[in-house]
């Protein structure tokens, strides 16, 4: 459906299908979703966007309140609006990937990204953090922490920080309390 | 297709390179001052660890008197656990499960040690440059950055107190990701008087009866048991490997490299040290990234603040010889 949604932009397609794409349109908001992005997209790449948004969007990210004990849900919509409406500031694809990320657990994907993915791919992107699968538990986080304690006292942001990289070290209730 | 062309143009324009400048000598200058500030000052202060999605909050106070320096991290959020630090020693208590974990380091002094030495060799893998002044817990902060040269290591922004050299915010980046983590004081007293109490482990009398974990960490050859690492990413270099304990059980190999700013830690697991039921591959926190793969009947699991391709870089390049 990604290709249709790329075609319709593209005015491709004859009066039959267009019907039919319009109505799946209404009714399925994750295609909508979609939909709306490649316009972004395709706004930012035409330079049809205020200059300077991307900055005050980032601006904006970093002046909003700390949340202290984030939903995981809640926190993953946030992240998902803030990614569509900052595709609307860049010149491209590697901020919508750079707000995405913090949701990545996987840095083999990105690489995608950069090799310039068909459309589908960048929704996907875009799309990613509001999945439930994308959950922002840090795996690493899981069954590391006796690693992490054992590796950072050779880090050398110790010699600057003193002990606060030990923050790092979060003790996962099962981890501790499976030993 | 047009967007296609569009996507082709943006993303080819996005890597800014900094290969060819030079790091500044007052920004160098300023590292020392940080180094310096952290090994003499005492203070007290509530700080956030920002990461993926979420906020830790810990109170850290560091002493120093006669008696020498001790620093105590006590997490406020979440699970409850403290950390102490003294010489060379690091031991962890967590209450809840009622175990405590040490970590000494015996024969070897208090690491790192950061020489000016170490410093010129930053500036091989990073281009180091002053930024402006910016307010952080109420002091106003010089921004020093770091740029990684290459795609191998992360950049780190800092904010370091103007009067006293403290670092108070440290922001760990990648040009691909941007923010990866951050360090931020969010309240901090620096210097004054500060009571020695407040770096005491508050279980230190409860903790009689505890589970103790001893790393028992001792400097070693792995080599002589057979165990190499072919090729680094460049700039890193081996700093040490040693045998120690972890998740319990004895003979873990443990070799740690660095570029002079992050370190990857390669552990080696014997077949019996590693628990069931963890996979190979890669995951992160913030801007920790974790790679395991079994090399043989042994798990080698590699440990870094540097991107997953750095850290699998070494983990692949992992190999064992019967010696």
């Amino acid at each position: 459906m990604r290709e249709r949604i790329s075609a319709l932009m593209d005015d491709q397609g004859s009066e039959s299908e267009l019907d039919r794409d319009m109505v799946r349109l209404r009714t399925d908001s994750v295609l909508r979703r979609t939909w709306d992005t490649y316009h972004l997209i395709g706004d930012a790449l035409r330079g049809d966007v205020a200059p300077g948004l991307c900055a005050r969007v980032s601006e904006r990210l970093a002046a909003e309140p700390t949340v202290l004990a984030p939903q995981r849900r809640k926190a993953n919509a946030r992240v998902a609006q803030i990614g569509l409406s900052a595709a609307a500031g860049v010149a491209g694809i590697a901020l919508v990937a750079w707000l995405a990320l913090p949701q990545w657990q996987s840095e083999s994907e990105p690489r995608q990204v950069a090799a310039v993915p068909p459309p589908a791919a960048v929704a996907a992107v875009v799309a990613a953090p509001a999945s439930p699968a994308a959950s922002p538990v840090t795996p690493a986080a899981v069954g590391v922490e006796n690693y992490l304690l054992a590796h950072q006292r050779f880090s050398h942001a110790i010699a600057m920080q003193g002990v606060a990289p030990y923050a790092r070290t979060v003790a996962d209730e099962h981890e501790s309390g499976a030993r | 297709m047009r967007l296609l062309t569009g996507l082709l143009l943006a993303t080819s324009l996005l890597p800014v390179s900094a290969a060819r400048a030079e790091s500044d000598p007052a920004a160098v200058q300023w590292l020392q001052r940080i180094y310096a500030a952290t090994q003499k000052l005492s203070y007290t202060g509530t700080f956030v660890y920002h990461h993926d999605n979420a906020v830790e909050t810990s109170r850290i106070t560091r002493v120093v008197d006669a008696s020498g320096p001790v620093e105590k991290l006590e997490a406020l959020d979440g699970v409850p656990r403290e950390i102490v630090r003294s010489g060379d020693q690091v031991v962890c208590y967590y209450p809840r499960t009622m175990t405590m974990k040490i970590d000494k380091q015996s024969g070897r002094t208090s690491f790192p040690v950061i020489l000016s030495d170490q410093i010129k060799e930053l500036s091989e893998s990073y281009v180091i440059r002053t930024g402006d002044i910016e307010r952080v817990a109420g002091y106003d902060c010089q921004v020093i950055v770091l740029e990684p040269k290459d795609s191998l290591r992360y950049g780190q922004r800092l904010c370091a107190d103007v009067a006293s050299g403290m670092l108070l915010k440290a922001k760990t980046f990648s040009e691909k990701h941007g923010m990866m983590e951050t360090f931020a004081f969010t309240q901090i007293q620096i210097g004054g008087s500060i009571d020695r109490a407040k770096v005491k482990p508050r279980f230190a009398s409860k903790s009689k009866d505890w589970r103790i974990e001893d790393s028992g960490a001792a400097e070693a050859n792995l080599g002589e048991a057979g165990w190499s690492v072919r090729t680094q990413p460049p700039g890193f270099r081996k700093i040490t490997e040693m045998i120690r304990t972890l998740n319990g059980k004895p003979g873990v190999g443990h070799i740690v490299f660095s570029d002079g700013l992050a370190a990857v830690s390669v552990f080696i697991e014997p077949p019996a040290a590693r628990a069931s039921g963890r996979q190979a591959g890669l995951s992160r926190q913030g801007a920790i990234n974790v790679y395991a793969r079994k090399v043989g009947d042994h798990w080698v699991t590699v440990v870094g603040e540097a991107p997953a391709e750095s850290v699998k870089l070494i983990a692949n390049a992992v190999e064992h010889r019967k010696p």
